[in-house]
């Protein structure tokens, strides 16, 4: 069924409401890629033959993933009249304990973790539910403000009208039936909306700019070659609820007047790419994608191409070459891709974290967007805390957050009462920030203020047992295997830095070697091509610098701290 | 002319010239290595960096690559430039001890000797043999093959290639003289006989035919000796520059001759057998944009004539005709999604359907490609100008394109008279069923 006025898609909000709030229980299993890995499929198969079996009224759903992957397989339970009931960790007996305790009318406590929503029928917070807290008050979720991450987890990712009860899709109708494209781009500049891929360059300036040039086709890339290690908060966006990022892909689309986008899709990302390709399927059922847009004249085509597991290719100039079916090296700059990218046709390149925030600055404004963040950086961040904390996941918080209050408070702190000896925030590239200087906004321009970068939002947490050289160690490691080999500093100033480091880390080298490391490290950061041999020396530099004491251990003694 | 600063000497370049041409011309010689006048900048030697202060920012940027713009303030000897350099140039040393180019550059920079432990590659990978054999050859015989530190120059599978054409441009760029050409493709072919022993300046494009009567020993051949007399250079630089167009225009009308010309305004292409099919420049600017279409189905068979699909747009519609017969393979999934695509890149990735044809050389008969479609489309276009002149009285600018909305503009009996003129041809035959998009999907 297309939509194709504002009255088919409130007929699709009804329809989402019943099936978010149903009149018989429910159970949601969670079936991301996380949860697929722990036995999500299994347990939904058996709870479907359990029900065919015993003929009991449950209806049975899937949901996305709701950032904390150790939690799952997660199971939501709905009863009417009810708050929602989270159940993590789940097992097939488990499942099969709480359809009996439905039909005794009973509610399990085993294995419930929070509820979504303490409200009963009466309007007051519901007796048999008190000792349970509500998800707002309870680690990881308490602090957060999950503007993008709230869907996730709580709705099908995959129907469209309970996407559009959660307010979904208003964005989208209210861009195309009631704004010009400019107004769009004039929305998005005065949000301050900045790129959440690593560079937070301004994302209205960009679309203003890429609407400007000339050429009849255009086209809008969605970055999502999420390749940072540690880092999966794209996949989660995507998984959890694909429909916000096409919303947000097309709006770029008419914004900047292009008909054609294309998400460039991590290869290590098998389920999301089957996923994907589903939800785009649903989508055009619907008249979301394709022609005639939600019944406008507005047309737009979405594709989905998988990278081919390069790391340098989520640089947009490398990603584009890969599209065209190059070797994947990035490129001269200028030109810039929004005069000339793809096939040398203006281009725009948005990571998915920053189009699915399009579609909130739209329906609210722009205006409303500027209340959140800094003064600078607006809006909130997805972090992915992981290393040594107690509660690893997803954490969507007001940039300008306490870097310490995320690790100490949010995070749980550090495991079996250890200390925290460093925090790298912007991995891979970030530095390894010192446990006495924690004490900083997550925000773009503090954190360059003191050398490192916010990046991704990928914050890895060590313990007073880690070496400083082990871990730069592995990380040269890593950009030595994923440079491109195309300039000289890069390739084979990082991989004599990774040479260096490995006599450094066995004590074959002396305090003299150091010198060469800063030496070839300053080069490669100011002579590189792109941004991967121009950040990889960073963490090396200021670890060499922070961290003297790891390096003389290993230089004097040749023994590594953490195994001594 | 753009007027800047280079070493605090004031110099003025024409718009488009590049810092590092700007500087070479009045003296000053920056280090290089991947740089080639000819070719497209690289910039992966890194060699070049120069400083340049734009709006009070001082960045490094390759100067082989950063166009001249007025009252940048560029620096190319600066402290950090030569301690970036010497680093650079001690790298490459330690990768290439033995290659007399890089001890000779190394040298020219004050690097003696590398303290890094010593490879014995002789690449640099500075990218000249490749570029010259994909952008000026137009051949693509040889790329990187892996990457980062592992990365090495050779062809697909390290198999001798069957693209190359033995015309020795990768050995004449190549700077440390690494670049032996695929000799092995040379052997191949002196084993064969005389008359299939073709000779590189024809596999080149140079000559129409002839024979290798030396057996590929080129510093025998006099004609070899004259090619080069005239050149200066290695001939396949003078050929970049003397290779006709691929596409050119016609008033404001662009042909390509890539592909083949129907004479109901439709172009064909074709693709490993199979005919791809869209509308022609002439076509997509009298409609101005298409929003919408009606198509037939895949599996629909076809014979000349038949109405093969119908765009529509500026509240004005045309049906084309097929140009050939055959059977429908495939329909651009894309237009379906975005039927405003075939007036986008109607040449390109706004193709409408693929054929597979049943009659080839009968087809082909009909068809018109290089001189004959050049000579159509010109006769077309003047009697477009005509048509229109006579029909509303008015004069459309010959030297500006058709406005966007001019379908829109004409009347409706004009509008039908044009494409009786120019779309109908004499042998129309059946109506072939067409869908409405929203159908097919």
């Amino acid at each position: 069924m297309k939509l194709k006025n504002k009255k088919d898609l409130d007929k699709v909000k009804d329809a989402g409401m019943k099936s978010l709030f149903p009149k018989r229980p429910q159970i949601s299993i969670s079936m991301s890629t996380c949860g697929l890995a722990l036995g999500a499929d299994r347990l939904f198969q058996e709870l479907t033959e359990e029900k065919e079996k015993t003929g009991i009224k449950i209806a049975l759903r899937q949901t996305g993933c709701s950032g904390f992957c150790n939690l799952e397989p997660m199971a939501m339970v709905r009863l009417p009249g009810k708050p929602a009931l989270l159940y993590t960790q789940m097992t097939v007996e488990k499942v099969r304990r709480i359809i009996q305790d439905i039909q005794k009318k009973k509610i399990t406590k085993e294995g419930l973790f929070c509820t979504i929503g303490n409200v009963s029928d009466s309007g007051k917070p519901d007796p048999v539910l008190n000792e349970i807290p509500d998800y707002k008050d309870i680690h990881p979720f308490k602090g957060q403000q999950r503007l993008l991450l709230g869907n996730c987890g709580i709705i099908d990712p995959l129907s469209v009208s309970e996407y559009a009860a959660m307010e979904g899709y208003s964005a989208l109708y209210k861009a195309l039936y009631q704004m010009h494209p400019e107004e769009v781009i004039k929305e998005v500049v005065e949000s301050g909306l900045r790129g959440r891929g690593g560079a937070w360059f301004p994302t209205g300036f960009k679309w203003d700019m890429a609407s400007k040039s000339s050429g009849d086709e255009k086209f809008v890339i969605c970055n999502a070659d999420e390749g940072d290690p540690g880092a999966y908060k794209d996949r989660t966006i995507m998984e959890g609820n694909p429909f916000k990022l096409f919303e947000g892909i097309v709006l770029a689309g008419y914004a900047v007047g292009s008909h054609h986008g294309i998400i460039y899709l991590r290869e290590e990302y098998h389920h999301t790419f089957e996923f994907l390709n589903t939800a785009i399927g649903v989508a055009k059922r619907y008249g979301l994608l394709g022609k005639n847009i939600l019944g406008s004249r507005f047309n737009f085509a979405l594709n989905i191409v998988r990278g081919g597991g390069s790391y340098v290719c989520g640089e947009e100039t490398a990603l584009m070459d890969s599209l065209e079916g190059e070797v994947g090296d990035p490129r001269l700059r200028p030109p810039f891709p929004i005069e000339k990218g793809l096939w040398a046709r203006p281009t725009i390149v948005n990571n998915v974290e920053t189009l699915s925030n399009v579609p909130l600055i739209i329906q609210n404004g722009g205006k409303w967007y500027t209340n959140i963040g800094t003064e600078k950086a607006k809006g909130t961040k997805i972090l992915s805390v992981i290393g040594n904390v107690r509660h690893p996941g997803l954490y969507e918080v007001q940039l300008g957050t306490n870097l310490k209050q995320v690790v100490f408070e949010m995070a749980g702190g550090p495991l079996n009462g250890k200390s925290i000896k460093a925090v790298q925030v912007g991995s891979p590239f970030g530095i390894f920030i010192p446990s006495d200087k924690l004490d900083v906004a997550l925000d773009p321009e503090s954190l360059k203020e003191m050398g490192s970068m916010i990046g991704s939002g990928v914050i890895v947490a060590l313990d007073q047992d880690a070496c400083i050289v082990d871990i730069l160690h592995h990380l040269l490691t890593f950009f030595v295997e994923e440079s491109c080999g195309k300039c000289v500093p890069c390739r084979e100033g990082v991989s004599r830095m990774e040479e260096l480091m490995i006599e450094i880390y066995n004590g074959r080298a002396t305090m003299k070697d150091l010198n060469i490391l800063n030496e070839l490290g300053e080069t490669a950061r100011d002579f590189s091509l792109c941004a991967l041999g121009g950040g990889a020396p960073a963490p090396i530099l200021n670890g060499i610098k922070d961290f003297k004491k790891d390096f003389e251990a290993h230089i004097q003694t040749g023994k590594c701290p953490q195994f001594s | 002319m753009i007027t800047f600063t280079i070493d605090d000497k004031k110099v003025s370049a024409e718009e488009g010239a590049t810092v590092f041409e700007v500087a070479r011309e009045s003296g000053i010689e920056i280090p290089h290595l991947c740089y080639h006048k000819d070719m497209e900048p690289y910039g992966g030697c890194r060699l070049c960096m120069v400083e340049i202060t734009e709006n009070g920012f001082t960045r490094l940027h390759p100067s082989c690559a950063f166009p001249v713009k007025e009252n940048i303030v560029v620096k190319t000897d600066t402290e950090r430039l030569r301690k970036g350099r010497r680093i650079i140039a001690e790298l490459l040393l330690a990768r290439c001890p033995d290659v007399d180019s890089v001890i000779n550059l190394a040298d020219s920079l004050g690097v003696k000797d590398a303290r890094f432990k010593k490879m014995d590659s002789d690449c640099v990978l500075c990218g000249q043999c490749v570029r010259v054999c994909r952008n000026v050859a137009n051949v693509g015989a040889i790329d990187f093959i892996n990457r980062g530190k592992n990365r090495y120059v050779g062809t697909p599978f390290d198999l001798p290639s069957d693209d190359c054409i033995g015309c020795g441009s990768c050995h004449y760029v190549c700077p440390t003289g690494s670049m032996n050409m695929e000799y092995e493709n040379v052997l191949r072919w002196r084993n064969l006989p005389g008359t299939l022993r073709k000779c590189r300046y024809m596999r080149m494009g140079f000559i129409p035919h002839k024979m290798c009567p030396n057996n590929y020993q080129c510093w025998n051949c006099e004609l070899d000796q004259r090619m080069e007399d005239l050149a200066k250079t290695h001939p396949i630089f003078i050929l970049k520059h003397s290779r006709s167009e691929e596409k050119e225009t016609i008033g404001h009308f662009e042909i390509r001759f890539d592909r083949f010309y129907h004479e109901g305004h439709v172009w064909v292409k074709r693709i490993n057998g199979l005919m791809r099919l869209g509308i022609d420049d002439f076509t997509r600017q009298i409609i101005g944009s298409v929003s919408d279409m009606r198509l037939p189905v895949i599996d629909t068979v076809l014979s000349p004539g038949d109405t093969l699909f119908e765009i529509s747009g500026n509240e004005r519609t045309l049906l084309m005709y097929a140009p050939l017969g055959g059977k429908i393979i495939n329909i651009n999934p894309d237009i379906l999604d975005n039927p405003s695509l075939v007036s986008m890149a109607s040449y390109e990735r706004g193709w409408i359907l693929t054929i597979d044809p049943l009659d080839i050389p009968r087809a082909s008969k009909e068809l018109l490609s290089g001189r004959s479609a050049k000579e159509w489309l010109k006769h077309e276009s003047h009697k477009f100008y005509e048509v229109i002149k006579e029909e509303t009285g008015t004069d459309l600018p010959f030297d500006k394109p058709i406005p966007k909305d001019f379908a829109k503009t004409v009347g409706k009996d004009i509008w039908e008279k044009i494409h009786k003129i120019f779309f109908i041809r004499k042998k129309k035959k059946n109506d072939v069923k067409l869908f409405r998009i929203e159908d097919i999907q």
